[in-house]
């Protein structure tokens, strides 16, 4: 038993919440100042991670995975938010792992939910490190 | 499970504290050199049986033993940096979750867990930097050998483990690496 049903359900589930993690990091980069660099940095680790995604829906002959971009809705600046938001794709990648059942594509998405893992750690910090 | 070491190469006489975490760590699990040469990325792959199964979990239990002997070192000894020593106390507590859950896993396959081996005490004396140095290239080392291992688990179980172990590794390293000032993402 897994947590997901097949492939393409934990593919669909990581690329829509890593739609989220972007919409939620556009939002905080739009809204505050000097965090240009590390947005920038944190979006396009996104787009290699949906990249990989993509390659792995080919790898099984998998229809693509929706525009990122078509995804639509509010969100807000918060970064506990944005920490919440990361934190649901990673373990959506951790628990997703066992429906690929390919040794190759395990350990690519796990470097992949290790970099997610970093990233959510970044936004813990900069947390604790903002004034309550 | 034969236990035998392949001699290293003259060059790599001298171990990266990465390196020397992960033999330390083997040497303790008594793992085969087919699985020490994995960890160490000098082999490509495992053959996938029960037998292979049983040596992965040993293998990483033995890096949690010997992550929580140093963590528990460096908190006895006063080794922290006052400013840090929650984090280690945290990190100890979640290597010990870590070690908890391989050892639940190995008792469910009907296999005893090996002791905990005693790690190398810190040669430091006083708290500071060298001293978080070393709680970093242990959790580098766990992270890099979890992602070498992971593909070649095969039960779900253990997977999913395996999945939310390298995650809290690779959140111990970033913070490790935030607090000696060096570039986190």
């Amino acid at each position: 038993m897994t947590d997901y049903a097949s492939r393409k359900d934990a593919l669909d589930e990581m690329d829509r919440l890593a739609a989220i993690c972007g919409m939620r990091l556009g939002t905080v980069q739009r809204s505050r100042n000097g965090v240009d660099l590390l947005a920038n940095r944190f979006l396009a680790a996104l787009r290699k991670q949906r990249a990989v995604r993509e390659e792995v829906r080919a790898r099984f002959r998998l229809s693509p995975g929706t525009d990122p971009g078509s995804q639509v809705g509010a969100v807000d600046a918060e970064l506990p938010g944005l920490r919440q938001a990361l934190d649901d794709l990673m373990v959506a990648y951790a628990e997703s792992l066992p429906v690929f059942a390919d040794a190759s594509v395990v350990s690519r998405l796990a470097v992949d939910m290790v970099e997610v893992s970093k990233l959510r750690t970044v936004i813990d910090l900069w947390v604790e490190s903002e004034p309550s | 499970m034969k236990t035998t070491f392949l001699p290293l190469p003259q060059s790599e006489a001298i171990l990266s504290p990465r390196r020397e975490f992960i033999r330390t760590a083997a040497i303790h699990a008594s793992v085969t050199t087919a699985v020490f040469r994995f960890l160490e990325g000098r082999a490509e792959a495992l053959p996938r049986s029960e037998e292979t199964d049983i040596a992965i979990l040993n293998a990483a239990l033995a890096i949690e033993h010997e992550a929580i002997g140093l963590y528990a070192d460096a908190l006895s000894r006063n080794l922290v940096p006052a400013g840090l020593r929650d984090y280690a106390i945290e990190f100890k507590g979640a290597h010990e979750g870590h070690r908890d859950t391989q050892v639940e896993i190995l008792r469910e396959r009907g296999v005893g867990a090996a002791a905990p081996h005693r790690a190398d005490p810190f040669r430091e004396v006083t708290a500071g930097d060298a001293v978080v140095r070393r709680l970093l290239s242990v959790e580098a080392a766990a992270e890099a050998a979890y992602l070498r291992l992971i593909g070649q688990i095969r039960t779900t179980d253990y997977l999913l483990s395996a999945g939310f172990i390298v995650v809290d590794e690779a959140r111990h390293q970033t913070i490790w690496r935030r607090a000696l000032g060096l570039s986190i993402y």
